[in-house]
Formats: C-alpha cells, structure tokens, sequence
C-alpha cells in the first residue's frame, strides 16, 4: 500500500460507505418514528466524519495544499465541512437536529461524486499560495453548510404546510422552522461576504485588483445580492411561509450554480481550480 | 422633502434597485463585455446579434459598468443607503441610549415580580448575559447584546463605504503591464505603457523610471503546473541611479507610490528574420505565452504589415516534449489565408527554412515576462467597508438583542421580554427568565411575539 491515491480514496469510499449506512438510519428513524435508530444515526454519521476528516488530512498531506484545487477534493471538503458545522449548530440550536434528513445525503451524494472525479493530484500555482485563498475558500464551504440548514428548513416548511405525513410532526412548528430558515441564510449571508471580502484581499495580493468582474465573481455577487434580497423582503415586505421558502429554494439553486458550475468557465481566472 | 426621502428609503424602491442591479450584474454575464473581450471576437459576436447588438447599443450593455444605466442604479442605490444608513444610526442610537422602549407589546412573554429584593432579580439576569442599561424610578431596562442594535447601521455604511472607495477606484485607478523578455529590452521612462487601464479622470499610465528585465526564472512542478515565476527587474532613475529588486507571484513590492507585482503571463519570444523573393530582410519578434504542459503549445496569431497570409505561431517548450524549461523550444509557423494553409515551416533555435516565399531563420529566443504596475486610491476603503459589512452582519445575525423591561409596582416590578427579531427562537430563554423571577417573587411567562425593542 505506497500508493497515496489508493489509499486516499479508499478511506473516502471507507467514510461514504459508513454515511450511507448513516442516513438509512436516520430516515428510517425520522420516518418510521424510531428514536433509537434515529441517535443512533447520529453517532454513525460523526464516526464517518471522523473517518472522511483523516482521509482530508492524509490528502492535504500527501498533495501539499489544502482540498480545494480539483473537483476531488472541492466536493469533498465542502461535504466534510457542511457535515461538520450542522453538528457544531445542532449543538447550538437542537431543533435543527432533523435537519440531518437533507443535510446527510446531501453530504454523502457531494463526496461519492467527488469521488467519481478525477482523484489525481493537481499542483498549487503560485497565485493560490495564500492564507486569503485558503479562508476564502473556507468560508464559501462554511457559506454553504449553513444554507444547506436554511435549504433543509425551506423544503420542510412546504412539505409541512402541505402534506399531513407523520414524521412531520417531530419536525418544530411551522413559525419556529421558518425563523430558522430565516436565521440560517443570515449566517450563510455574513460567512459569504467574508470569503469575497478574502478573496478580493488575496486577488488584490496576487494582481493587484480586488475585482475583475470574472464571472466567477459576477455570480458570486449575484447569489449574495440575492440572498440579500431574500432577508430584504422578509425583514420589510414581511415575507414568510411558503413565499419566502420557494424564494430561498431558488437563491439556493443559483448558489449552487455561482459554486460549482462557474469556475468551469475558460475565461474565468478561477478556472485553474475545480477543472 | 420627507415625501422625496420617503421616495428614496421606501421599502420597494431599495427592493426595485437590489433586483435591477442583479439584473445589470446577470446582463454582463451573458453579454460579452468590451473591456474583458478581444476587439475580434466582440465584432464577429455583433456580427452574429444584430437585435441583440442594437440593444446592447442604446443600453450600453456591452460596457455595462461603465453604463449609464448602471451609474443611475448605482447612484440611487447609494443616496437610498446613504439617507437610510443615517435613520439607522438614528435608530440604533434611541436603542441603546435613549432608555424608554415601547410600552409592553399585547402579548410578550412576561408577568408579575412580587419581590423587592432588586439585587437578586438583577442578579439573575446577568446571569443569562443581560447588561443594565437604563435604571431610575421608575423603570429599570436590561440588554442581552445591545451592540447588535448597530448591526443594520454598519450594514449601510459598510455597503456605502465600498461602493465610495469602488467609485474612487474606478475613476482614478491606474493599471499597466509590461512584457520584457531578459538581455536588452528596456521600457524608457515617460513612454505611455502599449498595455494600460486607466481610470475615467486618469491621464494615461506613464512610469516615472525607466525598467529592465535582468533575469526571468520560472519554476514549474513535475505536473508541468507552474510553481513560482521569479523575475529580477532594474529600475533607473533620470539621475543616474539604478536599482535592482525581485518580483515573485504573491510578493511584489511598492516603488514611488506604485505597487508592482510579477503577472502570471510569461513565455518565450522568438527573433525571426523574413527574407522575401526582394532580398528584403524583417526581423520579427513574436512573443508567445508559455506552453501549459510539454505535450501542449503555446499560441500566437499575428498579423504583419508585410505579409498578406495571416502568421500563426505556436511552440513547444522543449522540442522532445521532455521538459517545461529548455534550451531547445521548438517553433512552428505557418502561414495561414481564411481557412486555408498556405504552408508551415519548424524551427529550432538557429535552423532557417523556407515559409511560402520567404526565407526563414530563428535567430534566437529569450523568456519574457509580465509585470504589473497599478496605480490606485480607495483600496483599504474597499476593504475596510467589506469587513464593515461582515460586522455588521455579525451583530445582526450572531448577536440578536434581547431585552427585559421592568416597570416599578407596588412590591415588585411588572415585566416583559422582547428581541429585535428572531423572538421566536427565545421563548425558551424567556421562559427561563420567568422561572427566575417566579422563584424570587411570582411571575407567570406568556407567549412570545416579535415586536421592535
């Protein structure tokens, strides 16, 4: 066993395997009203954690830099850290603890994609040698945990209102769920600002320009604009409920494209990572 | 005047600009923009969108934030902020300091302290991190974060700071580079820069100093990706004095009030001596960008005054494909009318040949590389206003204020709890207040509603 790749990705599918496992019990037991099954769920899902942490660190070790230059490791980090903060607010706020219902297959769907991807190891060019890369990436990942709690708020709020399942009734009412979306895109609001407030101080450190309209950063600023829109009409139009749920579900799916789909761009200066 | 300020910090009109300005942002996407696209490619793009041209036209989307329409979005957005950051303050200010809130909403969590014991009911809500603000006697007022009452001011003004510091920017920001290859090619002080960007009040970019590339050192990973480029430049100054200094990716210096940094274009350039049927001699340097692997080339189109067929250059760093660095690159030319190629010639370096009529010789080759020199005021604005914004959204979302007001009754106090929003999320913490107070005096916990506190 000397071949770093194997080994990484073996402990990853080693962590996804352990996830899946993880979230069957979690929805069999936030279904099906299994509360054993259900803590169960929990203690699994942070021994996977564990697990996908160690192989993180082995990759940042083996590679030389932090998992944020290829798709590999994008995914996965964002995985690993999305996963890692709904724990650390779940322990902050209990009630978002069915949360785990979206945020654990979310979390294992992003790192068995990765690890679909091309593991191969990609060097650092000089420009992304920079402790502003590396919290600005950070808290882009942090960014999105945080909107993926607000996401997981959002669907379950409409599920609620309109469906009569029974498993729904574990869930907070329908007010609480809905200040809970509300507080959770403010949070995915401020840690957004932050990773574009270090990316434009590591662009400024590396071109000399704190912004270039790449689209990267255009769609950037159009997701934050956005959400920015969402806490706008909801803390003056009064907006709530289901109207306010579709509206974060739509923020939410340009978020995705402004994270994942841009760097694809040639002519973004973000294209040398996420290729 | 209150109905024209009404106008501007009016709910719809802040919500109207926000979604105008994401559009304005969506536009400049999806529409080729002039000042990041090759003139070539914007015209066969116009070419190809007549309607789409015409728009872009009248709108001034193809500059869209250089636009008028954006100017005026941007304009209104700002006075809207600027009035709006002022009220905020205004706001904030009667929060924290001015001790009389709203009488107690209808049905706010709270109740009835019989109790004169003020050191142990104070005593408690410090214990849950509420501060005494306010206290006379009539009425005594705690705070559980009064600092994120300035949230939403900060907010404003950091958002108004950035967009000031941004303007200052745009209008007078300076922003040139030079592509020098090593041994002899020197940019004469006072010469404008052939590759500049300047503001809309700035005068084009000259250097105060004459500069010299001394030497251009790239480093390259065994991936082939680069791993730091190193440049050693030469400053001369009119008096006579020289200067010498390094650059690398990530570490440039400041001279003269500019800041200098090593860019990540660089390459080899390639002497290139045409000799036509006519015994005519041009000595041609072509400067094209590194190759990004040894398998790949590096690509440069050229069109010479001299020669009707377009030239297409390409090379490869090593002529074996066995190196990112060498002595031996390998050139290929070709001579290319529309679509059709006319012919194509190889070279490494001293190797002459025959390209259509002419005669061909690769002289030599030098590595070039770019250096970047700006010229700005309002960058810490910039930045300052950025992290302005991230306090701001800090104290309204991580510390959400939360208050207890307690008015003086016969042996004891009435109270209610309020939170500038979010109270929903408090009624356990409120709950707990009241069970505070009901084991001081007796006191029976509501339930809760947002109200502004």
């Amino acid at each position: 066993m000397d071949n770093p790749l194997l080994i990484d990705t073996s402990i990853h599918w080693l962590a996804v395997v352990i996830y899946v496992i993880a979230t069957g019990m979690n929805v069999y037991g936030i279904i099906f009203a299994r509360e054993g099954a259900e803590r169960t769920s929990y203690s699994v899902m942070v021994a996977g954690l564990v697990i996908h942490g160690a192989a993180l660190l082995y990759r940042w070790h083996y590679s030389g830099h932090g998992p944020y230059m290829t798709r590999y490791e994008v995914l996965s980090s964002n995985a690993w850290v999305g996963l890692f903060l709904f724990f650390v607010f779940s322990g902050f706020f209990p009630m978002i603890r069915r949360a785990s219902i979206v945020v654990f297959p979310a979390c294992f769907l992003l790192t068995a994609l990765g690890l679909f991807m091309n593991p191969g190891i990609q060097k650092l060019p000089p420009s992304l040698r920079s402790i502003w890369l590396v919290l600005h990436v950070s808290f882009y990942k942090v960014a999105l945990g945080t909107l993926l709690v607000s996401l997981a708020f959002s669907f379950f709020y409409i599920l609620k209102k309109r469906s009569a399942m029974s498993w729904l009734a574990g869930l907070p009412d329908l007010d609480k769920m809905d200040l809970l979306a509300h507080r959770f895109c403010g949070f995915g609001f401020v840690f957004w600002a932050i990773g574009t407030l270090a990316g434009s101080i590591w662009a400024y450190q590396a071109w000399g320009r704190f912004w270039g309209w790449d689209p990267v950063e255009t769609w950037s600023l159009i997701t934050w604009f956005l959400f920015g829109i969402y806490l706008h009409v909801r803390r003056f139009h009064r907006w709530q409920g289901e109207r306010a749920a579709f509206l974060f579900i739509f923020c939410f799916a340009v978020s995705i494209i402004a994270i994942f789909f841009t760097p694809l761009l040639d002519a973004s200066i973000h294209s040398s990572y996420f290729q | 005047m209150t109905k024209i300020k009404r106008i501007i910090i009016s709910r719809r009109t802040i919500t109207w600009t926000i979604a105008v300005m994401v559009l304005e942002f969506f536009a400049g996407t999806l529409l080729p923009q002039r000042f990041m696209t090759a003139p070539g490619e914007m015209a066969s793009w116009y070419g190809a969108h007549p309607v789409l041209r015409q728009i872009a036209f009248y709108l001034g989307l193809d500059h869209i934030y250089t636009s008028p329409l954006f100017a005026l979005t941007l304009s209104v957005f700002s006075i809207s902020l600027i009035v709006s950051s002022f009220d905020q303050f205004v706001l904030a200010w009667n929060r924290v300091f001015v001790a009389r809130p709203k009488a107690a909403p209808a049905v706010a969590p709270g109740g009835r302290i019989v109790s004169d014991d003020d050191g142990a009911i104070f005593a408690g809500l410090r214990a849950k991190g509420y501060l005494l603000t306010f206290r006379d006697e009539t009425m005594v007022r705690f705070v559980k974060h009064p600092w994120g009452y300035w949230g939403k001011f900060l907010l404003h003004c950091g958002i108004v700071v950035v967009i000031g510091s941004s303007l200052s920017i745009v209008l007078t920001t300076k922003r040139g580079q030079l592509n020098l290859y090593e041994f002899g090619d020197v940019y004469l002080a006072g010469t404008p820069l052939a590759k500049d960007e300047v503001g809309l009040l700035a005068d084009r970019f000259v250097l105060p100093m004459s500069v010299r590339l001394v030497s251009f050192v790239p480093e390259f990973w065994e991936t082939d990706n680069v791993k730091q480029l190193t440049s050693t430049v030469e400053f001369a100054e009119a008096d006579g004095t020289v200067r010498e200094y390094r650059l690398s990716v990530n570490s440039g210096l400041v001279y003269k009030g500019m800041k200098i940094y090593q860019s990540s274009q660089f390459g080899r350039v390639f002497f290139v001596d045409f000799i036509g049927p006519d015994r005519v001699r041009h000595h041609v340097p072509l400067t094209i960008p590194h190759p990004l692997s040894r398998e790949e080339a590096g690509y440069r189109d050229s069109v010479l005054p001299w020669l009707l067929p377009s030239l297409h250059s390409k090379y490869y760093a090593d002529a074996g494909k066995e190196a990112m660095i060498s002595d031996d690159p390998l050139l290929v030319l070709r001579l290319v009318f529309g679509k059709e190629v006319l012919d194509e010639r190889a070279l490494r370096p001293g190797e002459s040949g025959q390209l259509g009529e002419y005669t061909v010789r690769l002289t030599r080759t030098e590595e070039w590389a770019g250096i970047i020199f700006v010229k700005s005021f309002g960058m810490g604005g910039v930045f300052l206003g950025f992290f302005v914004i991230v306090l701001g959204g800090v104290l309204i979302y991580f510390t959400v204020p939360r208050q207890v007001v307690l008015h003086r009754v016969e042996h004891g106090y009435d109270y209610f709890c309020t939170a500038s929003h979010f109270a929903g999320l408090y009624e356990e913490e409120f709950a707990e207040i009241g069970k505070i107070f009901s084991e001081i005096g007796a006191g029976a916990p509501g339930k809760g509603q947002e109200v502004n506190g």
